[in-house]
């Protein structure tokens, strides 16, 4: 066979960032950003992306230190065997989190909406399967999808959102300079949760073919995702004020539902919904992909594609129990605040120590 | 891993075909004439239209001349091949030996046989063996003779504007098209014979200073590792060759133009003619090349531009509708426009059927006229439209069985298949609209986009000769991109497509081809 090329460049890379930031970061953030802050809600998001560029700075940094290996790999060699493999085994439990709450959340709310008479289990079996076949493509497969669909989906998103504006009211949005207390701090750690996915980056890098671009493709994918979900906050606190927000269970939805041409499309909310839901299909099928990968490091038998069908049962009983067991809303919103404390906290303590330990650059580069 | 057994090609393990008889097993060319003329009448079977001419000198067997009748140009083998020899042996001049025998075959590409098994070989491809008395050597005259097809325009893609040439099934002069526009030096042309049994000849044309060298040699291998006993089109040769097996979609380019073959060509891609077939080949194919044709570059730009936004457009109709429409009737009536609603319910209480019966009728039914019409007659043919298309549908309307916006729904769409410019794109369309159906069918709106996601996924997985089928989309390849949705204009058009990563990207220069994104 001709040799294959197994890596990807910038463009793949700044792709897949975009589809997975956007479309697990979307749906929820106008709620939580009215539930937490209030009308000025905004502010949450823009406090937590500020603490997202340091973020990056941090995964880019561990990702020159260790430019030919995943965190999985490096993760011993940083924290010692043992500290390495639990460490690894955190790491994957973690995007298994986001993975399992996110598909759930997703198929519940597209249920809702379209398939109100079908049962979850059935949503659930169809997700799942569409996710695993994703997944099973492998990095560039997977990538090219996303860069496939995205322009597409971007031009549609942007439509659906801008268009959003025409109900806007200024009114709804103030008072824009209010600081009430530490609401804002404690809304943007709210917030932070669309930027989960960035951790993703400590396992593709070693795919990456232009190194020296990797800071630049992750802030940008990540700063065009963070203007499209803040455009969707203040549009849809703009349209229906806070309050007005927590009336619907998915306000991004009623809020691109009042985004119309006339005489020429009622509504862009099915466009939006097409968009949204192909680009969550790929950000769930890459984090589906990281998982396995993963796990196929971390235990060294098998690779990633055995990985996607074993994995397959334990994530359809993690959606089932989650919904028959817990209100995902309500424990989401702990996995929030925990999620952001993991994150952070995971890559300082990782660089930390490879700092220390003086781990990383050429030494380990192979 | 497990996939992959499904998926992906295995590694070809070759088919072993054992052809020969066991007398010509070292085919070493020994005897008098008549021993090897008795060889060649067992290996072959005496055919009826084996013809052996002796030429006797004193009695004695002097040369002969064996061929196929059938095969053989008879004004040709009278004047290159018999005139000469008893020419020479009445003239008595000296002994007929293999230096003479050279001289005094006037016909050019006459090739010296080393061994019974190519001198077969080439018995049965029209050339006419002539052996003399001391059997000092075996020489082949090619002297093929048989009925071709004139050059006429090719019938899957006409157009209206442009060269009417299209490829006919004589390799020669598919080939003589090429060169004749291509005058190049560096128009590289390679033979290989493929299939046990039938010999057929295949030709690989590539510009040397152009073509990915990865991918020629790619291209040699490929075809190296066919194992058959027949070639009789070049479907079996894009089969064999292609990287995924378990596929719908076409992953080389099959075209009866020889301008397209000429452009791929320029463009640094390899075109594999492949003899008895008016279809040939081009690698690598990604996805978007089954969008573009001729015309586009024929027309002004603007126009070309046009119609592929129409085209692409119709594809994404005529696949995705039906889900759609079936997904909107059953599952989702609320997505539609409430006067939409309105209409759809009341032509529903009229019909029998649920939705997807009625529209699976439909469709089967169309399905079934468009086969029968594929290979009919052309009188038949339009009887076949103006009696099932128009009289069966009309009266399928009036009697109930099905509504009128179903008919209008499934036609469109049909009609819209053929949107795709390339046969083979079109086929794999066709099929996986009812996947699409299907899934709307039973999760409604989201089991549409769930299919046409999956369907994308697989596409994303593909790859032509290591380039990706979605190039230049995936990977985001911004030269192509433009020239993509776009008929960029000739004025702007002064780079090599990078997506077959040529070794020239420039069309004038000599810039170094770059990489996928």
């Amino acid at each position: 066979m001709l040799k294959e090329k197994t890596g990807i460049g910038p463009g793949l890379l700044f792709m897949i960032l975009y589809a997975t930031l956007f479309s697990l970061g979307v749906m929820q953030s106008p709620y939580v950003a009215a539930e937490y802050i209030g009308n000025n809600g905004y502010w949450g998001l823009v406090l937590a992306f500020v603490l997202t560029v340091g973020l990056i700075i941090l995964l880019n940094s561990l990702g020159r230190k260790f430019p030919k290996k995943s965190i999985i790999q490096y993760l011993p060699v940083v924290c010692g065997t043992f500290l390495g493999k639990i460490l690894g085994l955190i790491y994957l439990t973690f995007i298994f989190a986001i993975l399992i709450l996110s598909s759930n959340m997703t198929a519940l709310q597209s249920g809702t909406y379209f398939l109100f008479r079908t049962p979850s289990w059935a949503i659930f079996l169809l997700y799942l399967g569409v996710l695993t076949y994703i997944a099973h493509q492998g990095i560039e497969g997977i990538t090219r999808l996303a860069a496939f669909i995205f322009p597409v989906t971007f031009i549609l998103s942007l439509m659906a959102i801008g268009f959003s504006f025409q109900s806007f009211e200024l009114d709804n949005i103030r008072p824009i300079f209010f600081i009430d207390g530490l609401k804002i701090p404690l809304g943007a750690v709210q917030l932070f949760y669309p930027f989960f996915p960035l951790i993703t980056v400590l396992m593709i890098y070693p795919y990456l073919t232009e190194k020296r671009k990797g800071f630049k493709t992750i802030l940008g994918a990540t700063t065009l995702a963070f203007f499209m979900i803040l455009a969707t906050i203040i549009s849809g606190i703009g349209n229906y004020s806070a309050p007005g927000v927590l009336r619907y269970s998915w306000p991004v939805i009623e809020v691109t539902r009042k985004a119309n041409l006339p005489f020429i499309l009622q509504s862009f909310g099915l466009f939006f919904t097409v968009s949204w839901l192909t680009l969550t299909l790929t950000g769930l099928g890459f984090l589906y992909y990281i998982l396995a990968e993963g796990i196929a490091q971390l235990l060294g038998v098998l690779n990633y594609k055995w990985f996607t069908l074993i994995l397959f049962p334990i994530i359809y009983s993690g959606m089932i129990l989650l919904t028959e067991i817990i209100e995902v809303r309500y424990i989401f919103s702990f996995f929030r605040v925990s999620g952001f404390v993991f994150t952070i906290g995971f890559l300082l303590f990782v660089w930390l120590l490879a700092v220390i330990r003086r781990r990383g650059g050429k030494k380990d580069a192979a | 891993m497990f996939f992959d057994k499904f998926l992906k090609s295995p590694k070809k393990k070759p088919i072993p075909i054992k052809i020969g008889s066991s007398v010509l097993k070292h085919g070493e060319i020994k005897g008098s004439i008549d021993d090897i003329i008795q060889v060649i009448l067992q290996s072959t079977g005496s055919p009826g239209d084996l013809v052996i001419r002796r030429f006797e000198d004193n009695g004695d067997t002097a040369a002969a001349v064996i061929y196929l009748e059938t095969l053989v140009d008879g004004n040709l083998l009278g004047q290159h091949v018999i005139e000469p020899i008893n020419k020479f042996i009445q003239e008595k001049t000296a002994v007929l030996g293999a230096s003479q025998l050279k001289l005094i075959i006037s016909a050019s590409k006459s090739v010296e046989v080393d061994n019974l098994h190519n001198g077969i070989e080439k018995l049965l491809s029209g050339y006419a063996l002539v052996i003399i008395g001391d059997v000092s050597i075996i020489l082949a005259v090619p002297l093929l003779s048989f009925a071709k097809r004139p050059i006429e325009e090719a019938v899957t893609e006409k157009t209206i504007k442009g060269p009417r040439e299209g490829f006919n099934e004589t390799l020669s002069d598919n080939i003589s098209m090429i060169r004749r526009s291509i005058k190049d030096p560096n128009l590289k042309l390679e033979k290989k014979i493929v299939g046990e049994r039938t010999k057929t000849e295949i030709a690989i044309i590539y510009l040397n200073d152009v073509a990915n060298p990865d991918i020629v040699q790619e291209v040699h291998k490929r075809l190296e590792q066919i194992k058959i006993d027949g070639i009789l089109e070049t479907g079996y040769i894009a089969e064999f060759i292609s990287d995924r097996r378990l596929t719908p979609f076409p992953l080389v380019q099959e075209t009866e133009r020889s301008d397209k073959v000429m452009s791929a060509i320029l463009e640094g891609r390899v075109a594999i003619l492949v003899d008895r077939s008016s279809f040939n080949i081009i690698v690598p194919a990604t996805s978007n090349e089954f969008y573009q044709t001729a015309e586009d570059f024929y027309f002004n730009w603007i126009t070309g531009t046009a119609l592929r936004l129409i085209r692409a457009i119709g594809t994404i109709i005529a696949v995705t509708l039906p889900g759609f429409y079936l997904s909107m009737v059953t599952i989702n009536p609320e997505l539609l426009p409430p006067s939409v609603v309105q209409l759809e319910a009341s032509v529903r209480t009229q019909v029998p059927f649920p939705a997807i019966l009625e529209m699976g009728i439909t469709f089967f039914a169309f399905e079934v006229l468009r086969e029968a019409s594929a290979r009919s007659p052309v009188n038949i043919n339009m009887i076949l439209g103006v009696g099932g298309g128009i009289v069966m549908g009309l009266a399928a309307i009036n009697a109930g069985l099905v509504s009128g916006i179903t008919v209008t729904v499934v036609v469109f769409c049909v009609l819209a298949t053929f949107c795709t410019s390339n046969l083979a794109k079109e086929q794999a369309w066709r099929w996986i609209r009812y996947v699409l159906f299907a899934a709307g069918a039973v999760f409604g709106f989201i089991g549409v986009i769930c299919a046409g996601v999956l369907i994308l996924a697989h596409m994303a997985s593909l790859k032509s000769f290591g380039v990706s089928y979605l190039a230049p989309w995936g990977p985001p390849i911004i030269v192509d991109m433009a020239d993509s949705p776009i008929r960029l204009p000739w004025w702007l058009s002064y780079r090599r497509p990078p997506t077959y990563r040529p070794q020239q990207e420039d069309r004038l220069g000599k810039n170094e081809g770059e990489d996928e994104a």
